[in-house]
């Protein structure tokens, strides 16, 4: 096994035993010098170059920005409209612009040494279009510079919003942030991942940004860029100065923010139009998903989207979970009788557990009917083959109610 | 008269046992130095002592709080059960109080030691609800806790791999903690020894590193048990200067230690009881006396058959009362089982136990009254650590080590000057090793940007210059960045042994329970498909082992035996990248292959330990790729010659005891520990067609120990005839080539062959250069 790093190692090791232990002044090892100068290139003129032809500028020696617009018809009106009251699910409607954001890193671990490098913002400047700003860094010492020109884009009086940004874009940029000592004042982030999940995980084979692009709003990438090879084409750039390596990588970036405005447009769209979600999107949502969603703000059409489901193929059309979130929202909404009647079916056919205390506190509380109650107890812990303190307590305060005391 | 002294007393006049005893040492008791608390105390602290029985301390406990208050890096070497872990409480806690930002850092070697101290630190917060707030921070943290952790938690106690992969990495996660990072509390650092320790010096460095740029510069703790060099070591892995405090100011009872060689059973053969069965004995008579026992196997097999013969026997004689509770323990209970039964032995309820070493080092476990060890462990040190695991503040213990037929015990205790009088191994670091300083330096300039000045050590910058030629790091601006998509400590592990264990799942009527754990390569050595496995006294059948996905199933069983399986070793050479053709011998540095095959089982009767069958076992071989260095003593050259000049029979003896030679002496110019390095001789080995002595890294991939080795051999082999010559065994000790081993012995004289060897092919030129 002969490793050249190894060898090379052994041989510096071998020079600083013979210079007597003497500090290294760096420059005295072989190849050293040469490396510089290489270095030094890369930041050069040339790079600038080829980056201008990608469309950047260089407002200052630290940063190379790009702008450009896209005409993205309807959504962006109807993103603008939501920023006004009353505002949509997803986004308050207070007047404070949406940022939609993404970073691009040198890694896909949140340590310290993982630096973003490319950072980006797009936000509706007209009802049909976009404009897309982005940050590119040129080379690990102008981070500073960078970062501060990142804390004027992504200020506290906007909005932003992501994909996975919560976990993991915005916290790359924290430790950045604070590794250099700059301030950021860190924006409200909507991470739209969270909703995608609810809606679509069920019906996606993963929630990749690609993977929803393709399935739910129907964009194909040409010649898209694998997101690992990301990293690789940064480090080519910082290595050869060559811009044009970097060309797909900005293109793939941009894209993900024009999906990211399209993406909410779609959720919003998706639980705006439910239960008719036909036409609301590319692929159909999982009504669980809408309904747990919408339940904050209108339980009633929640209730309505999960009694279409549950009745739509007689009892378990809707699968247990659905029974059990609309048994949920029914007591919610004071419809004691008729959650009932669910909890009693998801029992009975379903043993479920939960149900069945459900059934049990319904019986004992507001039917006051005690045996019945206490039969549902039974029944409980024979299908669950055990009882646990609460269910025990529960029998035995049943059991004296029945006995005619009158103390719970 | 305790029923100890009762039971001594008894012992002495059992001719019996006292014709078996080789060397029965008293060692007074001492009264202890005193030294009242500390008038600079915070008062809730000491109010706090008190009341937990604590009105002055130990002056061991006065001095440390004196070094550490004025600001000095210190060690404190002193004994098990003296009141260590105060020393550093102590000061700490008094920080915490007076000053809520304080932060330390508590690094244990192992995940059970840290538990241990958690329990020992909520045991005196709570006292007197000091409102110092605790946080234990390893790989079983759930990830729920962590982030109260890192930012409220005052002291957080933790181990080096978790600072290595965890902390370090992410240290902006940790600003608040780093930034108020006053103490770092190194306990057990002679555990941190050759390989392992030179890892820790490098984790040191990224640590002082990280800390100075959050403008914290901590003082550090060391707390050792006892080696050579205790200070020096601890001085190279913290690289400060250190204060030390090795006087014990504790009080101690009365203490037997008794070197015990079981009787001959077969005079001819040199067969002896096994250890197995006497330390039954004895310890049954300890506890039949209600003395708090602990009695320490050599392997995980042997603990649970010592606790299971141990446990039979007393149900027979106690079968109307069971009070008696014996319990084995070992690495591979869950950490549930193991925190209960450090509890039932600290209060009480548990009267005897049976470990492997996992018990050597600082678990609390109380005061125990005697400790006996089934076959002494490897190093003396090591023994005095079990012997210390018995012993009070003002009652009488004893402390028996029971020989077993293993030469390095026969000797032990044959000559028990050796064991009494021998100043215990020093502990190497090496942290300039090229593989080891250049994985840290990833690390670093991941954690960091490394100036090119920057002193890490100071001739740093040549390394990262070599590593930015394969892309890793970038250079610019006089600054090393991290520049590649990898997380560096993800791929470098501080230790040899990987954390990927197998978990043995019970399968016994559809259950499907986890009941322990086990590492890769003592799966295939314990749990291969039908052996029988015992787990804290229940036997289990294994019914089939997935080393893949790292899971075990065994089912519950009754049978009459035990199961032992044949481990094989096995060398390759690979190839060669350096020949050298000496006069004197041949050496090579090249890539080895190191195959451990376990092919066969024998099963073993209980009580009886007679065999009574054997089963094959199919598992693939575990193999491990290194670098070696191979010794040729092809009959041309002077070492040939030296060699052949005895008879052909005794040939294969002196290359092995070489072979031990070379291991003890060259850790001092490897810098390294004795296990760092693998051995291994053939007499006639296929590869060179001559006798052939293989010295290898005991690390996959190498760590360029073997390297080393070649440049230094010469050295190395004149250092090894000094020994020899300054030795003052007579046939050989495990100093010098090793025991004397009757079973394989054909010299008169083993160390005089060997002697005469070395000094043969060392006359004429010199070696490896």
């Amino acid at each position: 096994m002969s490793d050249p790093l190894y060898e090379r190692l052994q041989r510096l090791k071998r020079t600083r035993q013979v210079r007597g232990e003497e500090p290294s002044t760096g420059t005295t090892a072989v190849g050293v010098t040469g490396g510089v100068e290489a270095v030094g290139k890369s930041s050069g003129d040339e790079a600038d170059a080829s980056l201008t032809r990608l469309g950047f500028r260089s407002p200052s020696s630290g940063i190379r920005e790009r702008r450009v617009f896209r005409r993205i018809g309807a959504d962006a009106q109807r993103i603008r409209r939501l920023c006004e009251p009353p505002g949509g699910y997803l986004v308050p409607g207070d007047g404070k612009p949406l940022l939609f954001f993404d970073a691009e890193t040198t890694g896909l671990s949140a340590g310290a040494g993982t630096v973003a490098f490319l950072v980006g913002a797009a936000r509706v400047i007209s009802d049909d279009t976009i404009e897309v700003v982005q940050l590119l860094l040129p080379d690990y010492p102008f981070e500073p510079e960078f970062l501060a020109r990142t804390a004027d884009l992504l200020t506290a009086d906007s909005r932003l919003v992501s994909y996975n940004g919560k976990s993991f874009d915005t916290h790359v940029l924290r430790s950045r942030f604070l590794q250099s000592g700059c301030v950021w004042d860190e924006p409200h982030q909507i991470d739209l991942l969270y909703s995608t999940r609810r809606l679509w995980s069920a019906v996606l084979s993963d929630c990749r940004l690609s993977t929803v692009e393709a399935c739910v709003l129907g964009v194909e990438r040409e010649l898209d860029l694998p997101g690992s090879e990301v990293p690789e084409r940064y480090f080519a750039f910082l290595d050869t100065g060559a811009g044009e390596v970097m060309r797909e990588v900005i293109a793939h970036h941009e894209q993900d923010m024009v999906s990211l405005v399209r993406l909410l447009a779609a959720i919003e769209d998706v639980l705006d139009a439910a239960p008719d979600n036909a036409n609301a999107s590319v692929m159909p949502s999982d009504p669980i998903g809408v309904a747990r969603m919408l339940a904050p703000y209108d339980v009633e059409r929640a209730i309505g989207i999960l009694r279409r489901r549950v009745d739509s193929s007689g009892p378990f059309g809707g699968g247990p979970a659905a029974m059990v979130m609309l048994a949920g929202l029914l007591k919610r909404r004071g419809k004691h009788s008729e959650a009932a009647e669910i909890w009693s079916v998801l029992f009975r056919y379903g043993c479920s557990e939960l149900a069945g205390v459900e059934l049990a506190k319904h019986l004992e509380h507001r039917e006051r009917d005690f045996e019945a109650a206490l039969a549902v107890c039974e029944g409980i812990i024979g299908v669950c083959g055990a009882s646990t303190p609460s269910l025990d307590h529960r029998r035995a305060r049943l059991l004296r109610k029945i006995a005619g005391s009158p103390s719970s | 008269m305790s029923e100890l002294q009762r039971l001594l007393e008894e012992l002495e006049n059992d001719n019996e046992f006292i014709n078996n005893v080789t060397r029965w040492e008293r060692i007074p008791e001492s009264a202890g130095e005193f030294r009242p608390l500390p008038d600079d105390l915070s008062a809730e602290l000491a109010d706090a002592l008190r009341g937990r029985g604590i009105e002055r301390l130990y002056s061991h406990q006065a001095l440390a709080w004196d070094l550490v208050t004025r600001g000095r890096h210190t060690t404190i070497v002193t004994p098990t059960a003296s009141g260590k872990t105060l020393c550093y409480n102590l000061p700490v806690l008094h920080a915490c109080l007076n000053e809520p930002a304080t932060r330390a850092l508590y690094l244990f070697p192992t995940k059970a030691l840290s538990q241990d101290q958690q329990a020992e630190l909520n045991g005196s917060v709570d006292y007197g609800r000091l409102p110092v707030k605790i946080a234990t921070y390893d790989g079983d943290t759930p990830q729920s806790v962590r982030a109260a952790a890192r930012t409220t938690g005052q002291i957080i106690i933790s181990n080096p791999d978790m600072l290595h992969s965890g902390i370090l990495p992410n240290h902006p996660r940790w600003i608040t903690f780093l930034r108020n990072l006053r103490f770092v509390v190194i306990d057990e650092i002679h555990t941190y020894r050759g390989v392992f320790g030179s890892h820790m010096t490098n984790l040191m460095r990224r640590l002082k590193r990280i800390c100075r740029f959050y403008g914290a510069d901590p003082l550090f703790i060391c707390c050792s048990a006892t080696i050579g060099n205790p200070n020096e070591l601890a001085s190279r892995i913290v690289e400060e200067k250190m204060e030390l405090i090795d006087e014990n100011g504790a009080p101690r009872g009365e203490k037997h230690v008794i070197l015990y060689n079981p009787p001959l059973v077969d005079r001819v053969q040199g067969i002896r009881r096994g250890v197995v069965l006497e330390a039954r004995k004895l310890a049954l008579r300890f506890l039949r006396q209600r003395i708090k026992t602990i009695v320490f196997a050599r392997s995980r097999t042997r603990t649970e058959l010592i606790a299971s013969y141990i446990n039979k026997a007393l149900a027979n004689a106690y079968t109307e009362n069971d009070r008696l509770r014996v319990e084995s323990y070992r690495g591979g209970y869950l950490p549930g089982e193991r925190r209960e039964i450090e509890r039932g032995l600290r209060d009480g309820t548990i009267h005897g136990v049976v470990s492997t070493n996992a018990l050597e080092l600082g678990i609390d476990i109380g005061g125990l009254d005697a400790a006996i060890s089934a076959g002494l462990p490897g190093s003396v040190s090591s023994a005095w650590q079990q012997a210390g695991r018995a012993g009070r503040r003002n009652t009488v213990s004893v402390a028996i080590l029971i020989a077993s037929s293993h030469p390095l015990d026969q000797y032990m205790v044959n000559h028990p000057d050796y064991f009494f009088g021998r100043s215990p191994e020093d502990g190497f670091v090496d942290p300039e090793n090229t593989y080891i300083l250049t994985d840290h330096l990833k690390c670093a300039s991941f954690e960091l940007p490394v100036r090119e000045t920057e002193p890490f050590p100071d001739f740093a910058a040549d390394y990262l210059h070599a590593l930015e030629e394969t892309g890793v790091v970038r250079f610019t601006r006089d600054t090393f960045y991290w520049s590649d998509r990898s997380y560096p400590a993800e791929n470098i592990s501080l230790r040899t042994a990987t954390n990927e264990n197998v978990v043995i799942v019970d399968a016994t009527g559809g259950r499907n329970e986890v009941i322990g754990e086990i590492d890769r390569s003592g799966a295939k050595e314990e749990i291969y498909e039908n052996a029988v496995y015992i787990h804290r006294g229940r036997q289990y059948f294994v019914k089939s082992l997935d080393i893949e996905n790292r899971r075990c199933y065994v089912e519950e069983t009754d049978v009459n035996y035990y199961t032992d399986a044949i481990v094989k070793r096995d060398i390759k050479v690979l190839y060669e990248d350096e020949r050298h053709t000496l006069p004197d011998c041949i050496t090579i540095i090249g890539d080895i292959l190191v195959r451990t095959q376990v092919a066969k089982f024998k099963k073993i009767k209980f009580g009886t330990h007679e065999n009574v069958g054997y089963g094959e076992i199919s598992l693939p071989e575990e193999e491990m790729h290194t670098r070696c260095l191979a010794v040729s003593f092809p009959p041309e050259t002077q070492a040939g010659r030296a060699l052949g000049s005895l008879s052909p029979e005794s040939q294969p003896v002196v290359i092995a005891r070489l072979g031990s030679l070379l291991k003890n002496i060259a850790p001092m110019f490897l810098l390294c520990d004795s296990r760092d390095i693998g051995v291994a001789e053939r007499i006639r080995d296929p590869h060179f067609g001559a006798p052939a002595l293989y010295l290898y890294d005991n690390y996959p991939g190498g760590i360029g120990l073997a390297e080393t080795l070649q440049r230094r051999l010469g050295d190395v082999l004149h250092a090894g005839l000094d020994l020899l010559d300054g030795c003052p065994c007579a046939e050989g000790c495990p100093s010098c080539i090793g025991p004397r081993d009757s079973r394989t012995e054909i010299d008169v004289d083993p160390k005089a062959a060997v002697r005469s060897v070395l000094a043969l092919w060392l006359s004429t030129t010199e070696v490896g250069t």
